[in-house]
């Protein structure tokens, strides 16, 4: 049988919170007890097509930027969108994986409402832009955006790895701790907050980075190979992050990964 | 326009006796799939009321000026907070930095032109000024490198101003959350914090309007949570993003909103029609005439009532000015909650 | 409706009963066996224990401090697991359950009365009290210095407890708050307010025989300076010397038991404490005990929160200045891998085991400081079985183990102890005569267990809970909701001293200081209200 899919019958008519569709929880479910659960005032059924599965895959066809909560707190499996989704997405995430093949909303892999922590491990790719305070408060695990972010990426986050392929808002990286923002998109001045550092000198952890993103996103990885600056901050908070940026001139190809 | 004037109760805008209104109001409600009790502009008891209402009929309670309040408890849940009240502020703190531009009730009562009364060298206050704006957040984590003494490129009005900061025995930062971004109100308790590191200092977030402050507390203990509750089979859930009363109505998700107000702050934001209960005190005037309006007393003019005092920051009696018979919104949304029928 | 509850072990330390019997009440109070007529309801309690209704007299179930937890930490209530702060109702539920019928909230603030009797309006089921803090406040310091100090300190407590409608006066680390906002960062018995000169012992002694002078029954009820600190156990020795054989009582003691022996400096020396409170006769305390688990810790002792804020779990707080002691809220998680956490823990039971009186030593967590109040049950059995304390050493770091007499401690509490400890001994310390005991003309607040072989179940879940004659509980399921009385004492004092905290709040603080005062009105009218007399 394989994946359980749910095919998005007509825009939601308001915002949804999703987070009780977990794959692992929806893998050997009937149709029929999906359809029956209930997304606050509406039943899966009435947004969705179900087709029942038996792995701890599920599949969102279609998107839409009201459904909210896609992925929060997944813990395993993997959930793909064929669309958009909207705010939340991989919100508290702790294991798993979520790939969005469209843009995502605010608060992108940051904290649940109601908790002050953002996701925890498992990886996130989303192909397109994201809002506002992706990977906020961000703990461990992978978030790549192909595309654009919104301001405050990467905000408050305690360690992991975020990436954003496309331009970023303002203030990248505001009160991180620790942790690892690479900025796909040229830049030769930090931001507020942060100085200027040395980048390792033979470049052995910008190759294990860029395998590591490079098995998620090629684009990712590539971004990696163009890292030419590093900036350490934010010096407001415990200052021990770092932001790697791409200086728009790629290194030289032997420092790239395989 | 229509104007809730002198009578109990008005359907569609014409005059009613109260009996029939209540029972109007609760048919309304009974009826509604997603009900909405929003405003929440009232007393302790009104709160209490409206939380025993929504339980019942499964509703989503929300405030009129909740985002204020939910920035503030975030910035205090996410990385915890030191804060004073506004009397404590007024007789010891020997420095005051006022971020953006607070209302100016309380900062009048804090009497900065007077020395701080309980200092023993009765020096005069240093009052500094930050203004709000889209920039305040990233000044703000300036302002803590520079606190935490750390080499950061700063302008130089910012390294005066943490010099100064750095000079006070008793200081008091003071907002407004309304003015300002989550990030800035995390970066000013964080700055607190550091400051803290050396001397003392201690955050006055200010009140927001319609007893906001009062309602978050009572809505604490009835229900262990502030506002943005939906309750589910009598239990109550805390959602800040989607038990927001505005967008619920925006979206359509809502489809009957009893609107709460008490304290005179006026209608509902939204123009969007929804099928509406409104408990406002008279001359109360709407865009379009609700289905029900009932006319209720204001807590600490017409009766007594417990609000959220904002020198003392505490709930208090307040005890009515000119009080007048009129019946108080937790006797309103008592007897709306009876009229329901069986279930 | 007259009721009887035939058949089971009725435990009366108050009278000296303890014997299978019947207990008869009507109309919400204990009579005497009658003659001549029957039952109209009757209740078999055969094999079971029969007890007045516990009382609780240090507990942290209302208040702005406690509801700041709430607001603070909703993430951990989520999943319903975490009780160190619930919502008004459920902790009138909870506590009803285990066959309580009074809990005393032991820290408010005159200057947030309000808010507390608002939520204490709102737990049902059981009694509640307050007590008011004082101790900290410059109007207090203004009027030690005044030539007619004594008496015009006993009027301002007093007028404190009026305006507050509290059952009796607290005092949280005396000085320590007002000397925190001079930066102070540590303040111990002799250590002096800034400006004003006090040392934390003068403001004990002045409020001592102030609440002597006010005729309040409950002693002034105190929380030492230095909690939690390695070697505190003089402090707490030094305090109780102080009280110079006047009426003392000391709050969750276990929190002071602490030497700086072994390998990390860090021992139980709760030996030395209990001798001392065996000798002093006084002295009266509560325990505090520390039981392992995530709880949130809640204390009007500012100075000690704001010091331990960082070792917050999880990394989050709120400290809250105030005109007075204020207040702090650090989320805490007790480890049983901890070093500290298991000494602490071995404290509080060697001071249960060792303070041989259990009419001056109070079961309490210092709830939710210590643990929150639903491990009652739990430490109940600890205290009534050996082997089972010995289960739950066996779990503990052995280093820590050893850093405590616990296991050598062969003493368990039995039924006439558990009695006296969480009944008897608590209505006499708060001067109330018809609670805590199974006399006719006592309100018929009756706790019924049904013993097992797991206590714990047992404490839970009371078989029958009766509140003013009326079953409130059963089998761990409360009937419909119905509410209680609160308590308070009504001392007279001179009104003089209105005139002068009118002249002080309004210049000091921008507040009349009959702002503060609880609108009865507001919280349920006289009738919610009663007043436990003061000596004559």
């Amino acid at each position: 049988m394989g994946a359980v899919v749910l095919r998005l019958k007509a825009p939601p008519p308001w915002p949804l919170d999703l987070a009780a569709l977990q794959p692992a929880a929806l893998a050997g479910k009937s149709a029929d007890e999906i359809a029956r659960m209930t997304l606050g005032r509406v039943a899966v059924g009435d947004v969705f097509a179900v087709s029942a599965g038996d792995a701890a895959e599920l599949v969102l066809q279609g998107g839409s930027p009201l459904l909210d909560c896609v992925g929060a707190g997944m813990q395993s499996g993997t959930l793909l969108v064929e669309g958009a989704v909207g705010a939340l997405a991989a919100a508290g995430l702790r294991g798993g994986r979520l790939e969005v093949r469209g843009d995502a909303g605010d608060h992108l892999g940051g904290a649940a409402p109601d908790s002050r922590m953002g996701m925890s491990g498992g990886v996130v790719l989303v192909r397109g832009n994201a809002g506002a305070r992706a990977g906020d408060r961000m703990r461990r695990g992978l978030l790549i955006v192909e595309g654009d972010a919104g301001p405050e990426a990467a905000g408050g986050m305690i360690a992991g790895t975020v990436a954003v392929c496309g331009a970023v808002g303002a203030a990248p990286g505001v009160l991180m701790r620790r942790g690892t923002l690479l900025l796909g998109t040229p830049a030769v001045a930090p931001p507020p907050g942060f100085i200027v550092g040395r980048l390792a000198g033979d470049g052995t952890f910008l190759r294990l980075l860029a395998r590591a993103l490079h098995a998620v996103s090629p684009r990712a990885g590539e971004c990696v190979a163009a890292v030419q600056h590093r900036w350490l901050g934010d010096l407001a908070a415990l200052g021990k992050g770092e932001i790697l940026v791409t200086g728009g001139q790629a290194i030289p190809q032997h420092q790239r990964s395989g | 326009m229509f104007e809730l004037v002198d009578a109990e109760a008005a359907l569609d805008g014409r005059p009613a006796p109260l009996p029939q209104g209540i029972a109007a109001a609760a048919a309304l409600l009974a009826g509604a799939a997603a009900p909405v009790i929003a405003g929440l502009r009232t007393d302790a008891a009104g709160a209490v009321a409206a939380v025993a209402l929504a339980r019942r009929l499964g509703a989503v309670l929300d405030h009129a000026e909740s985002e204020a309040v939910l920035r503030d408890l975030d910035a205090m849940r996410i990385g915890g907070w030191i804060v004073t009240t506004p009397a404590q502020a007024r007789a010891f703190a020997d420095l005051v930095l006022i971020v953006g531009d607070p209302a100016p009730d309380v900062l009048a009562a804090l009497a900065l032109e007077r020395p701080p009364m309980l200092d023993a060298e009765q020096r005069p206050r240093r009052v500094l000024r930050l203004a709000a704006g889209e920039t305040l957040a990233v000044r703000l984590g300036l302002l803590r490198a520079l606190a935490k003494r750390r080499e950061v490129a700063a302008p130089h009005d910012l390294v005066t101003l943490a010099e100064a900061l750095a000079g006070a025995r008793y200081g008091v930062v003071v907002w407004s959350a309304a003015q300002l971004s989550s990030l800035a109100i995390e970066m000013l308790c964080g700055l607190i914090e550091d400051l803290s590191a050396a001397t003392r200092y201690a955050g006055l977030p200010l009140p927001a309007p319609g007893n906001a402050a009062g309602v978050a507390q009572a809505l604490g203990w009835e229900t262990g949570f502030p506002f943005r509750i939906a309750f589910r089979d009598g239990m109550p859930r805390h959602d800040p993003v989607h038990y927001e009363a505005t967008r619920m109505v925006a979206s359509g998700e809502a489809d009957a909103v009893l609107w709460l107000d008490a304290l005179g702050g006026g209608p509902p934001p939204w123009r969007k029609q929804v099928r509406l209960v409104a408990l406002a005190p008279p001359g109360t005037r709407f865009a379009d005439p609700p289905e029900v309006a009932l006319a209720v007393g204001r807590p600490g003019i017409d009766h007594a009532g417990a609000l959220f005092h904002p020198v003392a920051a505490a709930v208090l009696a307040a005890l009515p000015t000119a009080p007048l018979p009129r019946p108080t919104a937790a006797d309103l949304l008592g007897r709306i909650q009876a009229a329901l029928p069986a279930c | 409706m007259l009721t009887r509850i035939t058949g089971g072990r009725v435990i009366d330390p108050a009278h000296g009963r303890d014997g299978v019997g019947d207990v008869w009440f009507e109309d919400g109070r204990i009579v005497p066996p009658p003659t001549g007529r029957a039952a109209d309801a009757s209740y078999d309690a055969q094999g079971a224990i029969v007890l007045a209704g516990g009382i609780d007299i240090h507990s942290h179930i209302a208040g702005s401090n406690l509801n700041t937890a709430r607001l603070l930490l909703p993430d951990l209530r989520r999943d319903g697991s975490f009780d160190g702060a619930p919502a008004s109702f459920e902790i009138g539920r909870l506590y009803a359950q285990m066959g309580f019928s009074l809990v005393v909230e032991p820290a408010i603030s005159p200057t947030v009365a309000m808010q507390a009797q608002l939520e204490l309006a709102a737990i049902p089921f059981i009694d509640r009290a307050i007590l008011a803090v004082v101790g900290n406040e410059d109007f207090l310091f203004h009027l030690m210095r005044a030539d007619d100090g004594a008496n015009a300190i006993a009027d301002y407590v007093a007028r404190a407890l009026a305006g507050s409608r509290a059952l009796g006066v607290k005092c949280i680390n005396p000085g320590a708050a007002a000397a925190l906002k001079a930066n102070a960062r540590a303040f111990g018995l002799d250590d002096v307010v800034p400006r004003w000169g006090f040392s934390s012992r003068a403001i004990i002694h002045a409020l001592q025989q102030a609440v002597a002078t006010t005729g309040v029954v409950h002693p002034l009820h105190l929380h030492c300076s230095n909690l939690g600190l390695p070697g505190n156990v003089e402090t707490a020795l030094a305090t109780i010397e102080a009280a110079e054989g006047r009426p003392l009582h000391l709050a969750h003691l276990q929190f002071y038991a602490y030497g700086t022996e072994g390998p990390r400096k860090f021992s139980s020396a709760a030996p030395r404490l209990a001798e001392a409170v065996n000798r002093e006769k006084n002295i009266t305390v509560d325990v505090g005990q520390v039981m392992f688990g995530q709880t949130v810790t809640v204390s009007c002792d500012v100075l000690r929160q704001f010091n331990g804020r960082h070792s917050a779990h999880p990394r989050t707080w709120s400290i809250a200045e105030d005109i007075g002691n204020g207040g702090g809220v650090v989320p805490f998680r007790y480890r049983r891998t901890s070093f500290a956490n298991a000494v602490q823990f071995a404290a509080g039971l060697e001071l249960f085991l060792l303070i041989d009186d259990p009419t001056r030593v109070f079961f309490t967590t210092d709830h939710p400081n210590g643990a929150p109040f639903t491990t009652y049950p739990d430490l109940f059995a600890l205290l009534m079985d050996r082997e089972l304390r010995a289960q739950w050493l066996a779990t503990l770091p052995q280093e820590a183990v050893a850093m405590t007499t616990l296991p050598a401690i062969a003493r368990e509490y039995t039924w006439p102890e558990i009695a006296m400890m969480t009944r008897t001994a608590p209505a006499r310390l708060l001067g109330l005569v018809d609670r805590g005991h199974l006399a006719p003309g006592a309100r018929a607040d009756i706790a019924v267990y049904r013993p097992q072989a797991d206590r714990a179940a047992m404490f839970r879940h009371a078989a029958l809970v009766f509140k003013d004659g009326v079953l409130v509980a059963r089998d761990g399921e409360v009937t419909t909701p119905r509410f209680g009385r609160v308590l308070h004492s009504s001392p007279g004092f001179d009104r003089a001293i209105d005139t002068r905290l009118a002249g002080f709040f309004e210049d000091t603080y921008g507040v009349p200081h009959r702002a503060f005062d609880v609108a009865a009105e507001l919280v349920g009218g006289t009738e919610h209200f009663e007043v436990v007399p003061c000596r004559s």
